[in-house]
C-alpha cells in the first residue's frame, strides 16, 4: 500500500464518515442516541420476526443439529482446523528466517484458513433466517438512513446495495494492522499521547477507529514487551500472530506449572524424575502433559508403545529404551 | 556429557498403596487410596561393565536390576490420620516384614492409542523407607511415605483400581490447621506454633542370594531414628504469643528438659467440641532435644521463629491415647 492510499484511509477513518460514492451518500458516525434508538428498532423487528415464526439463533442451532446440518463432529472439526491454524502460525514464527519453510508453511496456512472459512460458512448458512439476523438488518438500515447526509431520501430498491457498501467500508484486519504500524498513523498515534492531539473528529468511535486504536495499543505492547520480537516478525501478521500464540501458550504453561508446584509442595516429589500429579479431568491432564519437554513427551510415547507391543501387558522399567540409554550414559567412557 | 535429568509429568487419576504381611504378596493387610495428592518416582537401572584381558573395548554390559523410589503424599482426615504409617502395623518391628504394592493409574496423553487409557505404573514388593507427617498452617495436614523396590514397571491394567465417582460425596473432614490440638514442647493454645513435622527413616539393607535376581530380604537396620521439629513464633517479653529462646515449658524445664534427659513430644488432632471423637496423636517417646534455632526477624519483615528439633530411637507412634511419659 503506497503512502497516498494510506494517508487517504487514515483521513477517512479519522473523519468518521463513510462515503458511498455510487449513491453520493455520506454516512456520519452514529451518536450514542442514534445507537440507542436503533436498538428499539432491533427489539421491534425481533418481536415481529418471532411472531412471523422465524427461529431464534439457539433454536436454529438445535434444528441444524437435529437435521445433521451442523453436528458435534462439525464443531470438533472446526476446533481442529483452528488449532492447525494456530500451530501453523507458531511454526511460521519459529522459522521466520527459513525462507523455503516459510513459503511452504504459509501455503499450508492459507489452505487451512480457506478450509475454516468454508466450514464456518456451513454453520452460518441459515443465520439469515433467524430473528437476530432480521432484527440486525433492520437496525442497520435504520441507522444508515438516520445518519445519511447529502441525500434526504434513500430509495428502498437501493438499500441492500447501500448496506453492502457500508459493510465493505469496514476495513479488514490486515489493512488496519498495516495502517496501525506504519506512517502516517504511527507518528500521529505517538504524539497524540503527549500533546492532546484530537485523533478523530467525532465523539463516538466507529468500528474502524476502535480497531485502529486497539491494534495501535497492541503494537505498543509488543514493542514494550520484555523480549520484543524482531521487526521482521512485527511487520508480518502471520509471524506476529505466531508470536502472540506462543506467548499465550507459555503463560498457560507457567500457570499450570505454578498450580502443579502448589500441588507438589513435597520437595522429594517435586524433585523426582517422574512427577505424577492428581487430576480429576482430561483437560487438566492434557495441560499437565503439555508441561513436558519434547524429549519427555517422546519418552512417554516410547513407553506407551512398549506397553502396547508387550505380550504379557507388563514392561519393567529396565526394559524401557530411555532407562537403558540413561544407564549406558552413566558408564565411564570407552577406553581407547 | 553427563545424562541430563529430564522431568516427566503425568496426569494421575488414582493411586493405591496395598500392604502385604509377607514377602510373597499373598495376604493383604489393608490398602489406602483416598486423598492422594501427588506421587514422585525415581527409577534407574545400572549396568556392570565386564572387561577382558587383551581386549581394549568392553566385553559386555551386564544389566543390573532397576531400583525405584516412590514417594506418595496424601491429605488426611480424622479417620485416616497416619494411615500410611499404620497400614504396615505402625511400628518398625512389624513394618520390617511388610511389603507394599503401589498402583498408579495414569490418564492418557491426547493422541496416544486408546489402549494407553488403561496404563498403570506398578511397583511390587516395595518396602517402606521413610515416613513423614506434616503440620502446616497452609493447606491440609499431609503425610508422605517413601517406598523403595526393584520390581517397577508399566502394566496395561490392574483389577480393582478405579476412578472415584465424582458424584460420590466425600466422607470425613480433611484435617487443617484448626484441627491441631496440644502437644509439642509447648501448648499450641498459648504459643503460636507455625509448623511441625514428625518423620522416621527406615534404613534398609539388601540381602541378596544366589539364584535370586532381586534381593530376598530388605531388613531394617536398627536402631531406627525418628525426628520431630516444631517451629514457633519468637517474641519478646509481654507478648501473648511467642517464646523467648530459653522459655520454660509447663513442667518448668527448658524445651529438652534437663540436658541429656529424655522427654516425650506429641501433637494431636481433634474435630472440635461439637464432635464426640477423641483426639488422635502422633508422638515420639524418650526424645532428646538435639537443636534449637532462632532465625528470621530480619529487616525484610520476616517473623522471628524458634525451631526445636528432637530425636528418638523408640519409634514413632500414632494412637488415640498417649503412653505414660509422653503426655
Amino acid at each position: 500500500m503506497n503512502n497516498r492510499k494510506r494517508e487517504f484511509l487514515i483521513a477517512n477513518i479519522r473523519s468518521g464518515y463513510t462515503r458511498i460514492k455510487k449513491f453520493d451518500i455520506l454516512v456520519r458516525p452514529a451518536s450514542l442516541e442514534d445507537i440507542i434508538d436503533s436498538y428499539e428498532v432491533y427489539e421491534e423487528s425481533f418481536q415481529e420476526a418471532l411472531d412471523d415464526g422465524l427461529m431464534k439463533t439457539e433454536d436454529m442451532e438445535l434444528w441444524m443439529a437435529a437435521n445433521g446440518f451442523w453436528t458435534n463432529l462439525d464443531e470438533d472439526l472446526s476446533k481442529k482446523i483452528q488449532k492447525e491454524i494456530e500451530n501453523s502460525k507458531v511454526t511460521l514464527y519459529k522459522h521466520y528466517g527459513n525462507q523455503s519453510l516459510v513459503r511452504k508453511e504459509r501455503k499450508r496456512l492459507r489452505s487451512y484458513e480457506k478450509q475454516y472459512l468454508s466450514h464456518v460458512t456451513k454453520k452460518n448458512i441459515f443465520y439469515s433466517n433467524t430473528c437476530e439476523s432480521y432484527a440486525e438488518s433492520n437496525r442497520l438500515i435504520y441507522l444508515v438512513k438516520l445518519c445519511c447526509e447529502r441525500r434526504k431520501e434513500i430509495e428502498d430498491e437501493h438499500i441492500d446495495s447501500i448496506i453492502k457498501e457500508y459493510h465493505d467500508s469496514i476495513l479488514s484486519e490486515e489493512t488496519i494492522r498495516f495502517l496501525a504500524r506504519n506512517e502516517p498513523w504511527r507518528s500521529l498515534w505517538s504524539i497524540s499521547q503527549n500533546c492532546q492531539l484530537k485523533l478523530f473528529s467525532n465523539e463516538e468511535p466507529t468500528v474502524n477507529q476502535k480497531n485502529l486504536i486497539l491494534w495501535s495499543k497492541t503494537y505498543d505492547g509488543v514493542h514494550e514487551s520484555m523480549e520484543p520480537p524482531p521487526k521482521v516478525v512485527i511487520d508480518d501478521d502471520d509471524f506476529l500472530d505466531g508470536w502472540f500464540i506462543e506467548k499465550s501458550r507459555e503463560r498457560e504453561r507457567e500457570a499450570v506449572k505454578k498450580g502443579i508446584e502448589n500441588k507438589t509442595k513435597n520437595a522429594k516429589i517435586s524433585s523426582s524424575k517422574e512427577v505424577f500429579v492428581f487430576t480429576d479431568n482430561e483437560e487438566e491432564a492434557q495441560q499437565i502433559y503439555e508441561l513436558n519437554s519434547p524429549e519427555a513427551k517422546n519418552t512417554i510415547r516410547q513407553r506407551m508403545d512398549s506397553l502396547n507391543k508387550s505380550k504379557g501387558g507388563y514392561v519393567g522399567y529396565d526394559k524401557f529404551i530411555d532407562q537403558k540409554e540413561e544407564a549406558l550414559s552413566k558408564l565411564p567412557p570407552r577406553r581407547k | 556429557m553427563p545424562f541430563q535429568v529430564k522431568r516427566i509429568y503425568y496426569g494421575l487419576h488414582s493411586v493405591s498403596v496395598t500392604a502385604f504381611d509377607t514377602c510373597n504378596n499373598s495376604n493383604s493387610s489393608g490398602s489406602c487410596g483416598s486423598l492422594m495428592q501427588s506421587v514422585g518416582v525415581n527409577a534407574s537401572t545400572e549396568y556392570d561393565q565386564v572387561f577382558e584381558l587383551g581386549r581394549v573395548g568392553i566385553y559386555a554390559n551386564i544389566e543390573g536390576i532397576p531400583t525405584a523410589e516412590v514417594t506418595v503424599e496424601r491429605a488426611m482426615t480424622y479417620e485416616t490420620f497416619g494411615r500410611l504409617w499404620s497400614l504396615g502395623g505402625g511400628d518398625p518391628q512389624t513394618i520390617d516384614n511388610v511389603t507394599y504394592r503401589i498402583d498408579m493409574g495414569i490418564r492418557p496423553e491426547a493422541g496416544c492409542s486408546s489402549s494407553a487409557a488403561s496404563g498403570f505404573v506398578q511397583c511390587n514388593n516395595a518396602v517402606l523407607s521413610s515416613y513423614t507427617m506434616n503440620f502446616s498452617t497452609d493447606g491440609p495436614l499431609t503425610e508422605s511415605a517413601t517406598f523403595i523396590g526393584n520390581q517397577i514397571g508399566w502394566t496395561s491394567g490392574v483389577a480393582g483400581l478405579t476412578e472415584t465417582d465424582p458424584d460420590d460425596p466425600p466422607s470425613g473432614i480433611v484435617l487443617n490447621r484448626q484441627h491441631v490440638v496440644g502437644g509439642g514442647p509447648f501448648s499450641t493454645d498459648a504459643n503460636a506454633l507455625q509448623s511441625a513435622s514428625f518423620s522416621i527413616s527406615l534404613d534398609r539393607e539388601d540381602v541378596i542370594a544366589l539364584g535370586d535376581r532381586y534381593p530376598v530380604l530388605r531388613p531394617i537396620n536398627f536402631p531406627v531414628e525418628s525426628t520431630a521439629e516444631f517451629e514457633y513464633l519468637a517474641g519478646g517479653e509481654g507478648t501473648t504469643y511467642g517464646l523467648s529462646f530459653n522459655q520454660n515449658d509447663s513442667g518448668g524445664q527448658v524445651p529438652g528438659g534437663v540436658a541429656g534427659q529424655k522427654r516425650g513430644v506429641f501433637l494431636g488432632v481433634s474435630l472440635g467440641a461439637q464432635s464426640t471423637a477423641v483426639p488422635k496423636y502422633i508422638f515420639l517417646e524418650k526424645a532428646y532435644l538435639v537443636s534449637s534455632n532462632y532465625s528470621g526477624g530480619d529487616a525484610g519483615g520476616g517473623n522471628a521463629t524458634i525451631t526445636h528439633a528432637y530425636t528418638s530411637y523408640e519409634g514413632l507412634g500414632v494412637s488415640t491415647s498417649l503412653p505414660s511419659g509422653v503426655a
